[in-house]
């Protein structure tokens, strides 16, 4: 490892990236890059006057001090300790699975053999805590958006299990290190490309981003399981799905583009980094290209196209271990 | 495991330390408005509207079917044997289970995606 | 699938689009020369006969006691609909638009107490960054 020699491995990964800062960093960068991108699809310039030079990129800070700084008001309904407690647990259950995942050969939390499959697990079992933290606001727009995220969920998890399923059936292990290995000859979106689009469009409903951004959608239930936050606790309830897309681009690269391949150290963080773009930017610009879904519209996605697409990127794997 | 309790403990710090930064700092003037409910999410009264459609259950039963079996593929996957010879059962074990789920929601598929039928 | 690399290749080419979006103040837009912008008094044609007010459909001008005695219109700019009956109205040719179409206000209190219509109140603002 060339790290200064304080840091090891798994303290950069736990400390810089894919670790808190990594995190933080990209709650700041994704929403600057989507409200950018989007203004400049639409012919307009989008955040521009904070830090004119950058590009308006410190405007997401701005809007960070501001929410801190904004009185932090906790609903007489409620119970008020878990309305304070649910969304940050809800952006820490959001920001685990990175423990698992390897953003460069040693820079990892806690290596494991099947770490990437544990990962994935992870980032299923948080729609429930979202859907804690929705009947904790005890708001009739957040029990709607609830019930739309576990619709959701119900559409995608099958098909996002199926494509993790197929690509650790085609490397025979979950070991984050391992996995980036074998794809050192061929990338796993060439070995099983059927697999990375069905991981994609699942990606995009997972962090419901826009033709699935259905549990909040803003004309119907408002801001759905988040309706009630403001301060602080807004900016967690609203960035839990940027630090899911985080992770998910984490585990994609890792999974389907080679990871760190072909550095390692410093320059294979980089690297990763920057495959990760793969699966943000499309999922920043969806927000500008498409309309919304309806929740029927979504299920009959996720258990028909989706599903059938998913059982044969299974099957494509199966045939690729024989022939390999 | 040291860097995962640090994770873990800085991650969480982080989290707290912001929200009682701005219980502590931000301008309080609390009203009884403030502390309503947000506009119209009340609980519904009066006669239903719109009810949820009872379609959507059969996704939900759907999902905790499907969802375990697809849980003991990953297991049984991850814990084969390398080699090309243990392969053969796990590819039939595999067929015959997304052989059965798929056949299973395209019997149902039909029935379950007609909106028609369940308004 | 085609469909959806179509509509991402359309995205990705309006991406490097120019924006069309005017950045005010530091932008201006040219409206030409025979814009109904801003209306000026000349207390100096004004013979206060309130015709103006008679037709102003928005119910935005009201004359009001100077002064010297006499009356002169005043116009209230949250009503006002830049209809120009008002002009057309003046016998005297006294109101009268000006070339700038920006009404606006750094101070909500000039905006909010009827304007007298001084000629010096529709000057163009300066282009200055703290207006944002």
């Amino acid at each position: 490892m060339d790290f200064p020699s304080p840091l090891s491995g798994d303290l950069v990964a736990a400390l810089v990236f894919p670790g808190v800062l990594g995190i933080f960093g990209f709650l700041v960068v994704a929403i600057w890059l989507e409200r950018k991108l989007v203004a400049r699809v639409q012919w307009r310039y989008g955040p521009l006057y904070v830090s004119r030079p950058l590009g308006g990129l410190l405007q997401p800070v701005a809007d960070l001090f501001k929410l801190v700084f904004s009185e932090l008001v906790l609903p007489r309904h409620t119970n008020r300790l878990l309305f304070a407690a649910t969304p940050i647990l809800l952006f820490f259950a959001e920001g685990l699975p990175v423990v698992f995942i390897a953003a460069a050969p040693g820079v990892v939390m806690a290596p494991h053999s099947y770490g990437l499959a544990i990962a994935v697990v992870l980032v299923l079992l948080v729609a429930v805590l979202m859907v804690a933290m929705a009947w904790t606001e005890a708001d009739k727009f957040t029990y709607i958006g609830a019930m739309r995220e576990i619709l959701l969920t119900a559409a995608y998890e099958v098909p996002l299990l199926l494509a993790a399923l197929a690509m650790f059936l085609l490397y025979g292990t979950a070991d984050p290190h391992k996995v980036v290995e074998v794809q050192s000859g061929l990338w796993g979106v060439l070995l099983n490309p059927l697999a990375f689009v069905v991981y994609l469009v699942a990606l995009l409903m997972a962090t419901t981003r826009f033709p699935f951004e259905i549990p909040e959608a803003e004309p119907e239930v408002v801001l759905g399981p988040y309706t009630e936050y403001g301060s602080t606790l807004f900016i967690y309830a609203f960035g839990a799905n940027y630090v899911k897309l985080y992770v998910l681009s984490l585990l994609g690269a890792v999974l389907f583009l080679g990871g760190w391949l072909p550095a390692a150290g410093v320059l294979g963080v980089l690297i990763t980094l920057a495959k990760m773009g793969v699966f943000v930017l499309p999922a920043m610009l969806v927000r500008a290209i498409y309309p919304r879904y309806r929740i029927d519209q979504a299920l009959r996605i996720g258990w028909g196209q989706l599903l059938a697409l998913s059982a044969a990127a299974v099957l494509w794997s199966l045939l690729a271990a024989w022939i390999w | 495991m040291v860097a995962v309790v640090l994770f873990i403990a800085l991650f969480l710090a982080v989290l707290v330390l912001l929200v009682v930064v701005g219980y502590l700092f931000s301008p309080r003037r609390p009203s009884e408005t403030k502390e309503r409910r947000f506009e119209a999410g009340g609980p519904p009264y009066g006669p239903v509207q719109r009810r949820l459609l009872m379609q959507y259950f059969g996704y939900v039963y759907l999902v905790t079917v499907v969802e375990a079996a697809v849980g003991l593929a990953l297991v049984a996957v991850l814990t084969a044997d390398a080699g090309r010879a243990a392969l053969a059962p796990l590819a039939a074990a595999l067929v015959v289970a997304i052989a059965a789920v798929v056949a299973v929601v395209w019997r149902y598929f039909k029935l379950l995606a007609d909106v028609r039928r369940w308004g | 699938m085609i469909t959806h690399l179509k509509l991402f290749t359309t995205a990705v080419k309006q991406l490097f689009q120019p924006p069309l979006t005017v950045r005010w103040p530091e932008e201006r837009r040219n409206y030409g020369d025979r814009m109904r912008g801003f209306i000026v008094n000349d207390r100096s044609k004004c013979i206060s006969c309130q015709l103006c007010e008679a037709v102003c459909p928005a119910k935005a001008i009201k004359f009001h006691l100077e002064a010297d005695g006499r009356r002169y219109p005043g116009i209230d700019w949250g009503r006002c609909i830049l209809c120009g009956y008002c002009v057309d109205a003046c016998p005297t040719g006294s109101l009268q638009h000006v070339n700038n179409t920006e009404i606006v206000w750094t101070d909500l209190d000039v905006y909010k107490k009827p304007s007298e219509m001084d000629p010096d109140d529709a000057a163009p603002l300066p282009a200055t960054k703290s207006l944002i």
